[in-house]
């Protein structure tokens, strides 16, 4: 079965910065973490995904059609759920005001769902939405994104500015949607604990590169944050090691091939299970040095 | 479309209570201009709306929502036009019921005497602000269009009606008054064409601007 999502070789220059060769894929029924500092490029990419902007080159398929051809760009949006990080409805109306307006642009829009999502969620349907509190909005947003039987999500930086009760409330509606086996979420943001949650991919982003694309479990497996004197440093590919930080008493560094590692340093080195921060933060640290995944 | 208008119409409620007023105003003070003045009157209330829905739009960066809907951007573009005409068909029928009001109550010194020379007159002054002002916005956004497009305003209101009066004087616009022939053709058309013009160019910057 085809990717729900696909990019390909896609590149995008701005005066000062450029998003290069992104080539990334999501299959059906699993939730990526697209996880980047500010400034690395999550954004532009969901807005290459979303044809907000158009690209210099490469290729963006959405459900297997082209997101470029103008004939695809409806029916893709009819079968995509977004929420972006910052309210873009508009303020002056109630809430019941704007679901009136999106509505009948999409043809499997089911009032009842959003009704109960409404009733779920706590939402006041005849409050303007310049009252709305921030997790409010964010709340308003995944309702309309969950109400049209969408199968692909794109989420950017949903969660930033949510405080901890809400983002996680957050993340436990996006757990439940995506046990319906055919729907894909692609979740951008920076908080990476978000992702320990829920996601089953991770591609890291720094300067406009994919520095890794792997699943979770495998990041979690394969990588280590290897510790030890400088005596074993001295012995160690420093190729093999990611972010690597000297201090005055020996070294530490994310590693892959765990396994190999462990045979290799025996006790000499403490290997640890990294977090999806550390992971993400060593490869930054070392991306001119990152072993290519 | 239909919604797309309707919700340039929805979120703009104050600024339409707001409308009346001002409509309100103008048919005091501009009542000893007639037929201009009713026009300047549909002019401003259809600008001040069409210039609004943009600036609360630009407010929350609005456009990104529409466009990751699945709407066309040809139903954008196109609802604007369309909205424009409502606008002004709006402040016509507040005018024209200032006007029948005014009447009733033998108040001569207020409202403006509609006619279908003021009409035509305020639906052409329109459609070129219109055509003029959608391009710009469509393009640059409304913010950075805001200082061009209040320079076509003013050069429209007091530009154009120095010229109305001007060419009273010194050529005979007789024709114009012709409303069931020459008057509408020569009006209407090259108003229409110009439209389609804005449309056209409209549409390709929206189409190309980034959001």
């Amino acid at each position: 079965m085809d990717p729900i999502l696909e990019m390909t070789n896609v590149s995008k220059s701005y005066k000062d910065f450029s998003l290069k060769n992104i080539n990334l894929s999501l299959e059906r029924g699993c939730i990526m973490g697209f996880i980047g500092p500010n400034g690395a490029g999550k954004s532009t990419t969901i807005k290459l995904i979303m044809n907000l902007v158009k690209k210099d080159s490469g290729v963006i398929k959405i459900f297997g059609l082209d997101n470029a051809s103008e004939r695809n760009d409806l029916a893709i949006k009819e079968r995509i759920g977004f929420v972006y990080d910052e309210n873009h409805f508009y303020e002056e109306l109630t809430v019941q005001e704007m679901k009136n307006v999106i509505r009948p642009f999409y043809s499997r829009w089911d009032e009842g769902l959003f009704t109960k999502y409404v009733k779920d969620f706590n939402l006041p349907m005849h409050k303007p939405i310049k009252q709305l509190s921030k997790g409010m909005k964010m709340k308003f947003s995944l309702a309309v994104a969950l109400s049209h039987h969408a199968e692909l999500f794109i989420m950017d930086e949903p969660t930033s500015g949510l405080d901890p009760l809400i983002r996680n409330e957050f993340l436990d509606i996006l757990q439940s949607v995506i046990q319906d086996e055919d729907k894909s979420v692609f979740f951008s943001t920076h908080i990476t604990s978000d992702l320990d949650k829920i996601s089953d991919f991770i591609t890291i982003i720094h300067n406009g590169e994919i520095l890794l694309s792997a699943t979770k479990d495998e990041l979690l497996e394969e990588y280590c944050i290897v510790k030890g004197g400088k005596d074993i440093l001295k012995e160690m590919n420093r190729e093999h090691l990611i972010g690597l930080k000297e201090h005055q008493f020996g070294f530490e560094a994310l590693a892959r091939n765990k396994r190999e590692l462990m045979k290799r340093c025996g006790n000499s080195a403490v290997l640890e299970k990294p977090t999806l921060e550390e992971i993400m933060l060593y490869s930054i640290r070392g991306e001119t040095r990152a072993v290519p995944y | 479309m239909l919604y797309l208008i309707k919700k340039d119409i929805l979120m703009q409620k104050k600024t339409i209570g707001l409308s009346l007023f001002v409509i309100l105003l103008f048919s005091f003070t501009l009542s000893p201009m007639g037929t201009a003045g009713f026009a300047v009157s549909t002019l401003a209330v259809t600008y001040m709306l069409m210039l609004g829905a943009s600036a609360l739009e630009e407010k929350t960066n609005s456009d990104m929502m529409l466009v990751s809907l699945p709407i066309k951007k040809r139903t954008i573009v196109l609802s604007k036009y369309v909205s424009v005409y409502v606008y002004a068909a709006y402040a016509v029928l507040a005018n024209v019921l200032i006007h029948f009001i005014a009447d009733v109550l033998h108040m001569n010194s207020f409202g403006f005497p509609v006619t279908w020379q003021g009409v035509l007159g305020a639906v052409v002054a329109v459609s070129f602000l219109a055509s003029v002002s959608f391009p710009l916005i469509f393009k640059y956004g409304y913010m950075k269009s805001r200082m061009a497009n209040y320079v076509v305003l003013f050069g429209m209101v007091f530009g154009g009606t120095a010229l109305v009066k001007y060419l009273t004087r010194s050529v005979d616009l007789g024709f114009l008054r012709d409303v069931s022939g020459g008057g509408w053709v020569g009006g209407i058309v090259p108003t229409a064409l110009l439209v389609v013009l804005s449309c056209v160019l409209s549409l390709r910057f929206y189409k190309n601007r980034e959001f």
